[in-house]
Parts: structure tokens; sequence; C-alpha cells
């Protein structure tokens, strides 16, 4: 007998994107994660799975608000089937952690009856799946929470008819949502160590894209994208459908559940009509920036003092525009022939051409002076006495 | 522009002065209140004052002597055409401007004031408030030649702008848009920094240092908030792990608990057993005992009977024996007894003779002494029936003694001194030859006779009548007052004893002395007899005479044949007999007293030893009755010797058996180890009423660690912690674009100022070469002068020397006023170009500070801006310092009210 659900995980509603300065943006952001659970909701009804798995950080943080915790339950509450979720290290099972919040416990029974969090090492036998959860019960759990699966079929209290499915959150050999994935590192499940027989899935939590480590073992990655993502094989944005039999092979499809687009660009500037070019890229991968876009968006080369000038109005606009504007912005200033004579040959304008000329000097070099005496020409240009004699 | 001339009417204390001005060098000299200084203002006020100005001004210069309106005349030249300036000030109705030149054209009023504000290079005429600082520059009033010129010359900064540029022509100027960027930097700049460089609050720097400090702040109170949450589910882990050891500790402690109790419910029944095993046994081993003893007791009773049943017979028949010889011994005390009585009789009788013949003895010595004392006193009668009449005759006889009869012949002796002391002073007179008569003292000398004269006496020689004075006069008088004192004592004594002469005395002495040596000789018998005691003595044997008589008749009655003695020796006899008798009689009663003593001893010592053996046997026998008392007791209680061994043996069983019980439960005591189960007990009870402490606390710390983590949901402070980290991460950028850009501004700022800095500097140079040409006079070669040039006109007047740069205000007094007067005169000579290449300066009093040898110096200063064409005028109370100007001298008188005009022109 087979058996469908979603695999889900790291939705971490409540999520505060402090880096975004601006409040409006910051919770556009927010909600998107919420809006993220209807999207989730329509799968549901279209995969007629049987119910949702949730492989950790269902919550951004152990204390999240009251209007988060709302919001999660009353979206939760829409799925219509049962939402079984595990704490994972942002919302760990232990002490401090939300699960024992009153808020939230009332909240879940009114709003979300459907869903049940799994906070003890033990299975739980359904009708027609047993689920084996190893629940983090703190934010850096140094053992294996999968470490007493290895002997959970030792006796014969797991029924043998139904599929059995592994819950967890953390990082295996060669995968961590950290950069640090080194044995000391915390949170680390060892999937070779599990009975793989006697186990038909392990839906797992923590890594934000969407990845198979083995036919059994899969990373469903955070459904709403959260971060510009690291690499080409970085898929975040999605939620798997997993059908499982008892000793079959799981079959597992992916959907693209993100509402916004983040997006990577990366531009060089070598000529004057340069800053054209990049608007025209910008164009081809944002469009207007105006719809619910992020970018990443880093930048060398050298630029013009206008150039610049033109760069930093178009930098203030898709700022404006963006959810967010993640800059790097490594161009260097360049004057032109022409912008230098404008500054420094003016006959007439003796003080204006004397200081200018000490400021190209001093702008000379990679220290904290030069920089100021570049910003101090850009003003000085800007000042007016760019204006042709 | 040169003066020429300057009359004053009615002008405070002028009634009419005119002074001539010489084109170069003018000196005006006075004394104090002679009216120098009023000069010169009164030439001012004809250049710049209105004539119609009233008020204050106009009032100052009404003289309080002179009666009239105030005018000024004031002849100059401009170019080469002179002038002369007739100004009344008669307020605004009756003041009068009157201006002429030599070409014969004429001004007056206001038309007279444009025109002389034409030729003063002014736009039009000056502004009453404006008035004062008009030439301020170049005319120094008194008290205000210290103060730093450029400032008054800022009023001349676009005629100075003028000369300075046409003199420093390849000097660049900057621009009207360089300064109006300048200016925009620097504006800019001053909105985002103080003059000290601090970012201004409120500006966009401070703004973002404000709230890089805010996000900060911020920071650190969402790390303290996570902080303590991270403490509280630190807290809550540690107090649930201290739960769950403590259970199980309290659940181990307790099973241990219920065993130690179960083993010490053993060892309390085990107690209890051996309490009452041990009872058992006391009680057996006591019966058995008290058998034991009883049987012992009775054994020994047995013995003891028999033997004192044994020793009681023998001490009977000792006692019989000790009475048989007790009776002896009392027969033989009764007869010592009779012994003794029959010798005392007999000595008693023999004490009577012996006592009545020493009676007898003592009666023939007794009478033989009565005798003696008979005898004795009859003499007595005798020496004082001799001694009587002896002591009359001695009273009779004047009582003089050999002593009274010394102190006569003393006196007696006196007496003779003193007559021969007065024969000595006697002058003798004898008529040995001649016709007499001679007389002395009215008696006549016989010739040959020779007279003794002792006193004053007259001779008398015919009729020569000499007057003689023995010893000189008063000596002779002094020797017989002496003569006559002496005899008179003599004779006093002498009649006082009834004595004739001092033979007489001496006789009475030798009498006395013979009368009273026989009186001695018979008051020594007498003495020797003793008259008293023989009395005494007589009338005590008397007595006893008496008594002796009586005592040998009593005595003699008690003795019927007893002897009589005829005399004393047969009475001594007797006496010497019977004392014999007497002692031997004594011997014999003593050693009967012996007799009777030893038997009466020998008697009672029989008598005690019975005593003592009949007591002594009388106790054994009440032993031996309380033994066998006490046998027939013990022996009725504890029954026959049968009856009690039978006893014995049981009892011992029962004590055997129980001390068998008491050794099998102490074993199994020890072997349980009570005494460590009540500890462990003890130890048991500590311990889990220490570990429910530890959990009560860690209950206590679980529920406070939950009320911490409990949150209201109104904030999330994990992620208020991220939020704080992002936003200090941004403000710190932001801070850093900001503080960039703002230095960026600043550094423009900075540089448009440098650079102005040095355009103005180098456009100054023709003034500051002027005013060093004038310093190198005053200071040495070395000396030169720096002033700068701003917005609003000169500033930064230094003096340079080889010691260093000195800014005007901290130059001294002196060298204030000498470096002021330098940069006066380089100002005027720039702006002379304006003038015809000539303009006025007045220094009034203006170097009262420097020293002589400046003073000196400065002339040749004046003297080289004369020579460049300026006219220099002095006012000065003491012109000689100025004689090596060559100055044109004017000195001003004071001023009388009542003379007429003094006109002073130059030497």
């Amino acid at each position: 007998m087979s058996l469908t659900f979603l695999h889900t995980a790291d939705w971490q509603l409540g999520r505060p994107y402090a880096s975004v300065e601006d409040s409006s943006k910051q919770a556009r952001l927010q909600q998107e994660r919420i809006a993220c659970l209807a999207r989730i909701a329509n799968l549901v009804k279209e995969s007629k799975a049987s119910f949702v798995l949730v492989a950790g950080d269902l919550l951004d943080s152990p204390s999240p608000t009251m209007a988060t915790v709302s919001a999660a339950c009353s979206a939760i509450g829409k799925m219509d089937v049962p939402v079984i979720a595990i704490p994972g290290n942002h919302d760990h099972g232990g002490p401090g952690g939300p699960w024992e919040q009153d808020f939230l416990l009332r909240e879940c029974r009114e709003l979300a009856p459907n869903f049940q969090i799994l906070t003890t090492l033990e299975p739980l036998i359904l009708d027609d799946v047993v689920l084996l959860p190893a629940p983090l019960l703190r934010r850096h759990e140094n053992s294996d929470p999968t470490t007493w699966i290895r002997r959970a079929f030792d006796d014969d209290t797991i029924p043998a008819d139904r599929p059995r499915i592994v819950l967890a959150h953390g990082s295996v050999q060669g995968f961590s949502s950290d950069d640090d994935s080194s044995n000391d590192a915390p949170n680390q499940i060892d999937l070779l160590r599990l009975p793989e027989s006697e186990i038909d899935y392990i839906a797992l939590g923590d890594w934000h894209g969407t990845k198979e480590i083995t036919p059994k073992a899969w990373y469903a990655g955070t459904p709403e994208i959260d971060r510009f993502p690291k690499g080409e094989n970085n898929q975040p944005g999605k939620v798997l459908e997993v059908t499982v039999n008892r000793g079959g092979t799981p079959k597992v499809t992916v959907h693209r559940t993100t509402g916004l687009s983040w997006h990577q660009l990366t531009f060089h500037f070598a000529e004057e009509a340069d800053l054209d070019r990049l608007q025209q890229e910008f164009t081809q991968l944002v469009g207007t920036g105006s719809d619910g876009a992020l970018l990443q968006l880093e930048l060398d080369g050298a630029l013009s003092i206008s150039a610049s000038l033109a760069l930093q109005e178009l930098l203030d606009t898709w700022r404006a525009r963006l959810l967010r504007l993640k800059l790097r912005n490594q161009t260097s200033l360049a004057p032109s022939e022409e912008e230098i004579h404008n500054l420094t040959g003016r006959a007439t304008d003796p003080l204006i051409s004397r200081v200018a000329r000490q400021l190209l000097h001093e702008s000379q070099g990679d220290s904290e002076d030069a920089a100021i005496a570049r910003i101090a020409l850009q003003e000085l240009y800007r000042s007016g006495s760019q204006e042709p004699q | 522009m040169r003066l020429l001339s300057l009359q004053l009417r009615n002008y405070r204390l002028h009634r009419d002065v005119k002074i001539t001005f010489d084109s170069q060098r003018t000196l005006i000299g006075g004394r104090n209140e002679t009216g120098k200084s009023t000069l010169v203002e009164a030439a001012h006020c004809a250049l710049f004052l209105s004539h119609r100005r009233g008020g204050q001004d106009q009032k100052s210069m009404v003289s309080n002597h002179h009666p009239g309106t105030p005018e000024v005349e004031l002849e100059f030249e401009c170019g080469d055409t002179r002038y002369h300036l007739k100004k009344c000030f008669g307020g605004a109705s009756k003041g009068s401007a009157k201006l002429r030149s030599d070409r014969h054209e004429e001004w007056t009023n206001n038309d007279a004031e444009d025109k002389l504000a034409e030729l003063l290079g002014l736009d039009g005429p000056v502004s009453p408030k404006h008035v004062s600082s008009q030439w301020a520059h170049l005319w120094i009033r008194q008290g205000h030649s210290g103060s730093d010129p450029s400032g008054e010359a800022s009023t001349q900064k676009d005629a100075l702008l003028a000369r300075l540029q046409e003199q420093g022509g390849a000097v660049v100027m900057q621009s009207d848009r360089d300064s109006q960027v300048a200016t925009a930097f620097a504006e800019q700049n001053s909105k985002q920094f103080t003059n000290s460089d601090k970012p201004r609050a409120g500006s966009d720097l401070g703004q973002a240092e404000s709230r890089l400090t805010s996000a900060a702040d911020a920071l650190e109170a969402a790390k303290d908030t996570a902080d303590r949450l991270e403490e509280a589910v630190k807290l809550s882990r540690q107090s649930q792990q201290t739960l769950r050891e403590a259970d199980a500790s309290i659940h181990k402690l307790e099973q241990d608990q219920r065993e130690n109790d179960k083993k010490l419910g053993e060892v309390e029944a085990l107690q209890h057993e051996e309490k009452e095993r041990k009872r058992e046994h006391a009680e057996a081993k006591a019966k058995h005992g008290q058998l034991n003893e009883a049987d012992k007791k009775i054994r020994s009773l047995e013995n003891t009977i028999q033997k004192l049943s044994e020793n009681l017979d023998p001490k009977q028949t000792q006692l019989e024996k000790m009475r048989g010889e007790h009776r002896n011994a009392e027969k033989h005390a009764s007869e010592a007894v009779k012994q003794l009585n029959a010798a005392s009789d007999t000595l008693r009788q023999i004490r009577l003779n012996h006592e009545l013949a020493q009676r007898h003895v003592d009666q023939f010595r007794c009478q033989q002494r009565l005798a003696n004392l008979d005898k004795a006193r009859k003499q007595v009668t005798t020496t004082r029936s001799l001694l009587t009449p002896l002591k009359a005759r001695l009273a009779a006889l004047p009582q003089l003694d050999s002593k009274g009869l010394e102190k006569l012949r003393t006196l007696d002796a006196r007496r003779s001194n003193a007559r021969a002391a007065l024969d000595a002073m006697a002058t003798g007179i004898e008529w040995t030859q001649g016709k007499g008569p001679v007389r002395i003292d009215g008696r006549k000398l016989a010739s040959k006779q020779v007279e003794i004269l002792s006193e004053e006496s007259e001779l008398i020689i015919g009729e020569i009548h000499i007057v003689i004075r023995p010893g000189g006069g008063a000596n002779l008088d002094e020797a017989r007052g002496t003569l006559a004192i002496a005899e008179s004592e003599l004779q006093a004594s002498l009649t006082t004893l009834g004595l004739a002469d001092l033979d007489a005395a001496r006789a009475n002495v030798e009498m006395h002395q013979a009368i009273n040596s026989e009186i001695s000789t018979l008051s020594n018998t007498l003495e020797t007899l003793n008259p008293k005691s023989l009395d005494e003595d007589w009338e005590a044997h008397h007595t006893e005479q008496i008594g002796l008589t009586a005592t040998i008749k009593r005595l003699a009655a008690q003795i019927p044949s007893h002897p009589a003695a005829e005399t004393a020796d047969d009475a001594g006899k007797a006496l010497a007999a019977m004392t014999s008798t007497l002692k031997e009689a004594v011997s014999q009663e003593d050693q009967a007293k012996g007799q009777q003593q030893a038997a009466q001893e020998a008697r009672e010592d029989f008598r005690k030893r019975i005593s003592q053996a009949e007591e002594k046997l009388r106790k054994e026998e009440g032993r031996l009755h309380d033994h066998r008392a006490s046998y027939k007791a013990q022996v009725e209680l504890h029954g026959e010797i049968e009856s009690r061994l039978t006893k014995l043996s049981q009892t011992g069983q029962t004590r055997d058996q129980a001390n068998q019980q008491l050794k099998k439960i102490r074993q199994q005591l020890e072997t349980l180890q009570a005494d460590q189960l009540s500890a462990l007990r003890v130890s048991l009870t500590r311990s889990l009423k220490a570990k429910q402490q530890l959990k009560s606390e860690a209950d206590r710390n679980l529920a406070s660690a939950k009320s911490t983590l409990t949150s209201d949901g109104t904030s999330d402070p994990y992620n208020d912690l991220a939020t704080a980290e992002a936003i200090l991460t941004r403000e710190t950028e932001s801070y850093n674009a900001i503080k960039r850009h703002a230095f960026a501004i600043k550094r423009l700022a900075d540089l448009f100022r440098s650079e102005q800095q040095e355009l103005a500097d180098q456009f100054t140079a023709p003034l500051a070469e002027k005013i060093t040409g004038y310093l190198k006079i005053l200071f040495g070669p070395d000396a030169a002068a720096k002033v700068s040039l701003n917005a609003d006109g000169f500033e930064g007047l230094e003096l340079a020397r080889r010691q260093g740069n000195f800014k005007f205000d901290s130059l001294s007094g002196g060298t204030r006023e000498q470096l002021a007067a330098a940069v006066r005169l380089a100002i005027a000579e720039l702006l002379a170009a304006d003038h015809d290449g000539c303009l006025p300066l007045v220094f009034d009093d203006a170097f009262t500070n420097s020293d002589p040898e400046r003073i000196r110096l400065l002339q040749r200063m004046l003297d080289r801006a004369a020579n460049r064409g300026l006219q220099i005028i002095i006012l000065s109370c003491t012109p000689s310092d100025y004689d090596t100007l060559g100055a044109s001298e004017i000195v001003l008188q004071p001023p009388n009210s009542h003379t007429n005009a003094v006109i002073a022109t130059p030497n």
C-alpha cells in the first residue's frame, strides 16, 4: 500500500529579515513566508497528500511573537491534512523553546487541530505509517538525535506492514546549513548508521536547498527562498511530494512553491557605455525590479566621475524598487580626461582648479584619505563646477 | 590731499586760533589743555561732519567762554587746487558751509558738503553715525594708538584692494564661482563640524553617530535579554537534570532506608530478647549466688561456734586463779595501812615535843635581845640631853658663816682701796721757810707742817690766795665718793650682823664653827644608834615574847611530861635532841607509807586484770551466743545441707542456660551491626532531606526559569537580537559612509580655505612689504609684517622677528603703537594714490608707551613717510621728543578767555 505525503522543512516563520532596512519590505518578506503555506495547502489538494511532514525549523525563533504564531497556526489549519513537525535548531523542543508556550498551544488547539509537534524520541505509530522523529531538544545538539532509531527495530513494537519514515533536522556528511560542517559541528546526523532496510524514507531539514542525499533521504529545502542561493546546485523554494510503500523506493516529485524572486548579478565596468549595459542586464534579469524581487549585485571596474554619479542614482532607484539590493560595489573612480580638464583647467576659477589638482593627487591609492579625496572630487564635480567654461 | 591751515573761532576753549600746516611735517606742541586735540577734532568735523549737525555733536563744540557760533575754517589742496572751507556749526537752522577754490569756484551748504565728499573720495556726505570712523586709520586720536589698525582699515577695504590689485598685478584673484563653491563647501562643512572639528549635533554625521550609538545600545540591550533567556534555558536544563538525579537518588535512598529499617526492626527484637535473657541470667545468677553465700555462711558459722567454744574454758580457769591472788593482795594492803597509822601517830607526838623545844630556845633569844635594846635606848636619851644646850648657844650667835665673813672682808678691802686711792690723790703742803702766816681754807698752816689736801682748798699766803685742786678736781671727788660708799656698805653689813667690826666677826665665826663641830659629833652618835629602829625592834621582840609564852603554854598542855629548860643552852640542847628524834620518826613514817602504797597498787592491779578478764570472757560468750543464734536462723531459712545443695544445683543450671542464650543473641546483634544501622539511618535521613531540599530548589529554579522563558508574545528576543545586530551593521556602514562624505566635504572646505589664504597672502604682499619697510627702521633688517585678507577685511596682523612671529595682541603696549603706526603709514601710502599722492596723517600723543630710543627711530619712520609724500602732523605735549624730525613746530599757549585770537604758524 503506497502512501503520498508532502515533505517540507525550514519554513522559519517569523524570520525578521533584519538586513532589510525598510520595515514595509521586511513585512512583505515575512508575509511571503506565510503566503507560501497557502501554496503548500494547494499542493496538498493537488497531490492528495495524506499529511505534511515538516522536518524542523517551522518557526524561525524559539520565542516567536504572538502574531507569527497566530499566522502560522491559521495557515497550517487550512491545509486540511495532518501536519506533523519536529523541532529544529531554530525552534528546538527543549526549555526555552516555543512548543510549550501557552499561547502557541492554545492557538494550535483553536486554529490548527491538525498540527502535531513530535518532541520525544519515540515512534509515532499511525494507521498507515510509522513516524520515527529525531527532534532537536536544544539549539546545538552534540549527540546524533537519530541514535535511538538504530535500535528501534530490535523488538517488534513497530508494525512491519506500513511505511516507516524518519524525521530529522541537521547536517549529514557533506551538507549543512552552515558553512561549518565538520565533525565537531552540532546537529550531526549519521545516516549510514541507520538501518536502511527498516526505513522507507528519511525526511531531512536544515539545508535550505532541495537535495537528494540518497534515494531514500532528501532535504526538502525551504519552500520560500530566504537568502541569495549559494551556487547553482542550491535549489531552494521547493516542496517534495513523496510516495512511499513499505520496503520500496520512494518516489519524489519536486514542486516550486516560492513566491519571491532572488537574483544575482555580477558586472564589470570597462567603458563609459557600460552603465547602459548594466541597466539592460538588470532589466533582463529582474524586470523593473518592483515585483517582489531581491538582487545581489556585485560591481567592479572603473568609472568616471559622471558615470559614478549616474550609477549612484541608478542604484538609489533599484534600492527603492527592490525588496532588497545587496550591493558589493568594488568599482574605482577614474575621472575622464575631459572631467579632469574641466576640473583642473579652469583658468577663470583658479581656486577650483587648484583644489581639484590637489584632490586628484590625493585620490591615488587605497588609503582612507584617498577614498575621501575621491568622494571630495565627486562632490566638487557635482557642485556644478563641471560646467564647461 | 594736503592740509594747509586751520582756523577755529568760538570752538570750545579757542576763541580764535589759526595754525598753518607744513606741507610734510608739522609738530604741534603745547601743554595739556592747550587745545591740541580740539584742533584735530575740529578739522575732522570740518571735513566729515555736516554743518547742519545739531544735538550733542554741536553742543560739544560750543565754547563756555566765548559767545558765538563755533566756526572752523580749513584750507587744503587737492591736486593743484587750493580750497578754503568754512563751516559754522550752528545746528540745523543756523549751520552753514562754504567751500571756495582758488579757481573762484564756490559752493555753499549742501553743495559744499557734496563737493567736499567728492574731494575726499566719498560717495556722498557722511552720515552722522559713520563720521567717527572716517579716516580712523589715518588720524590717531589720544588713547587709540595701540589698537589694531587693520580693523579700522576695513572701511577702506575696497579702496585698498583696488590699490593692492594695481600694485600686485600678477596675483590671480578668485572668481565668483570660486567664491561660491568655496562658500558652499565651507557652509556644508560648518553644518557638519563645529569650530573644533567635532561632529555637530543634528548634522548628518552627528545624527549618524547618534544612531550608531543607539544601535550599539539596542544591541547590548537585546544581548542582555537573549543572555537572560539563555541563562534561563541553562538553569532550566540544569534544574531538570538535578530533578532527575535527585529523584533517582531519593528512590535509591528510600530503598536503602527500608532495608535498613527492616534490619533495625530485627535488631530491636533481638535487643528486647537480649534484655529478657539478660534479666533471667542476672536473676538466676543472683539467686545462685545468694544460696551459695548462705551455704558458705552456715558452714562458716559452724566453724566459728566450734572454735569459740574451744577457746572459752581455759580462760575461765585463768580467771578463778586471778581472783584468789586478788584476795591475798587485799590482805597485805590492810596490814600496811595499820603500820602506817602507827608511824604517823608517833611522828605527831615527836613533832609537838620538838615544837616546844624550839619555842623555848626562841624565848631565851627574845629575852636577850630585849635586854640589849633597853641599853641602847638609854644611851639615846643621854645624847639628846647633851645636844639641846649646844643648839641653843648656836642659835644665840650672829648668823655669820665663813662665806659672810668673806663678804665682809671684801667690803673692807674695797674700803681700804678707796682710802688708799684718795690718799694718793691728795696734795701735801709744807711750809718749809719764810714768813707767814699761811692759811689754808682759813686754817693756819704751821711751818714745816705737812698738810694733806684731798679736796679743793684755798691757800693764802699774805695777800696771795692760791686755790689748790688735788687730783684735778673731779677725780678726787669720785675717789672720795667711792670711799664713802665702801665704808657705808661695810658698816651696814656689820650693823646688820650686830658686830662691831671685822675682828668681832672673825671671832664670831670661829665660835660658830666650834659649836657646830660638837653638835655634829653628837648627832652622828644619835644617828648611829637609830632611835626609831631601836623602838621598833624593841616593840617587835616584846610582842614575840608574849606570843612565845602563850605557845609554850599551849604546847605544854598537850605534852603531859615535858622537860623544862632553865637556860638557853639547855633549851638548845633539848632542841637538838628533839630534832634528831623527829628526823628518825619522819623516816619511819615514810617507809610505812611506801609499803602501804605498794600493797595498794598490787591490789589495784589484780582488781583491774580480773575486771579485764571478766569483760573479755563476757564478750566471747556473747559472740558465741550470737553465732549460735545466727546459725539457727540461717538453717531455718535455707534448710539443712542436703536441701541447700539441691537448690544450688538448680539455680546454677538456670544461670548457665540464660548465659548461653545471651551469647547467641549478642552474636546475632554483632552480625547485624546495630550501631552502624542506626548511624546509617541518620545518614540516610539526612541524605534524603538534602536531596529533597535539592529537589525543592531545583523545582523553584525550574519555575523561575519557566517564568523567564514564558513569552508574552509581544516581541521575539532572538529575532530582536538578530535585528539589532543587523541594524548595528547597517548603521556602522551608514556612519562610515556619512563620515567619509563629511570628511570629503571638510577636505574640500579646508582646501578652498587654504587656497584662498594663499591667494590672499599673495594679494596683501604689497601692503606687507610697505609695512615691513617701516618696521625695519624700528626693529632692524630682520623684521617683517604679516597681514591677511579675508571677506571682512584685513586680519591677522603679526610682527615677524628673528625670535618668531608675534600676533598684534600679544605685543607690548609700546610695540603695538609702533607696529600700528607702521601699518597706518603703509595704508596711507597705498590710499594716497587716490588723493593725488598725499594724505594727512595725524598722531595725537600716539607714542606715550614708547621709550626715547624708539621715539627717535619713530621720527625716522615718520620722516620716511613724509618723504614718500604723506603729510605728517604730530601733536605732543613734549615736542622736544621730536627734535630730529625736522618738523615745523607750532606751540600752543594756554588760551586766555579774554584775549583775542592766537595765530600760530610754523617756525
